[in-house]
């Protein structure tokens, strides 16, 4: 969809028309479901999270003014989402990465020959993810999905998620560091297998 | 991790930051080619590099579709049919 188009579409969705917001929706919400579904792993509170996400941009849609891409107006509103709820469920305790000082500390390296890749059909390497990713604190996680597994630029996710560049790569760096070190022994184990 | 190797990087750290704001860009600056030029000859970097492309493609792998009952759910939920 050209820029032109999706501001006729948003336009039209704005004055209630049906088709317009079907539009969207056909648009979006596979876009707002992964992202949800990346931070929660869970694919019945992704799909309850695209739902929401959607009732409040429809409701907010008259705020949104061009000024910013509309994609990125809408990872504004599904990240706050995803953080609210999920400072809503106080019995997760999540890693503690402090980034007070937003600098990139030294990485520790260690080598992955496996592929893990060619191995996510196995259940038990699609659990330990799932289990990693829950360690990870909802903060971190909104960063490492923006910047990695959606493909922003770092200044985008420093708009959407109102922190500075900085601090997105302190945090993003750590979220990394995080995810892979607790992967790390998994692909180990595999070597040997 | 390994001595500096190109001028473009004092360091590897300085090749972590890069790596941190840049990582999945794809262009064709004379820094991202530098970068490059350090993983070849930096095992560790380009270890560290590798590990990372690894996790976000088994990350992205393992993400489930958005199915055509939530859809349908969803438009209800908005006051949608499928004919509008």
């Amino acid at each position: 969809m050209s820029n032109e188009e999706e501001a006729r579409i948003i336009e039209k969705a704005k004055a209630g028309d049906k088709r317009a917001i079907k539009e969207l929706v056909d648009t979006y919400a596979p876009v707002i479901f992964r992202f949800s579904y990346n931070i929660c792993r869970n694919q019945d509170r992704a799909e309850h999270a695209t739902q929401e996400t959607f009732l409040s941009i429809l409701k907010k849609l008259n705020q949104f003014d061009n000024r910013s891409k509309f994609s990125t107006w809408l990872y504004t509103i599904v990240s706050n989402h995803c953080l609210m709820l999920a400072r809503s469920e106080k019995t997760r305790r999540h890693m503690s990465l402090d980034d007070d000082d937003n600098t990139i500390p030294e990485i520790a390296v260690d080598h992955w020959e496996h592929d893990p890749e060619a191995s996510v059909e196995r259940a038990d390497l699609k659990s330990h993810l799932d289990e990693a990713i829950d360690k990870l604190a909802p903060e971190y996680k909104v960063i490492f999905v923006l910047r990695d597994i959606e493909g922003l630029s770092t200044e985008e996710v420093s708009n959407i998620t109102n922190l500075s560049i900085p601090a997105v790569k302190s945090r993003l760096h750590r979220a990394r560091a995080f995810l892979r070190s607790e992967l790390t022994p998994i692909f180990k184990e595999q070597e040997h297998e | 991790m390994s001595e500096p190797v190109h001028q473009h990087f004092e360091s590897c750290e300085e090749v972590l930051d890069y790596i941190c704001a840049h990582f999945g860009d794809q262009d064709d600056s004379e820094r991202c080619r530098a970068l490059e030029r350090h993983l070849e000859k930096c095992p560790d970097c380009k270890s560290y590099c590798d590990s990372i492309d690894k996790m976000i493609g088994l990350y992205r792998a393992s993400s489930p579709c958005f199915s055509d009952d939530a859809r349908r759910m969803l438009l209800e939920s908005l006051g949608i049919e499928e004919r509008d």
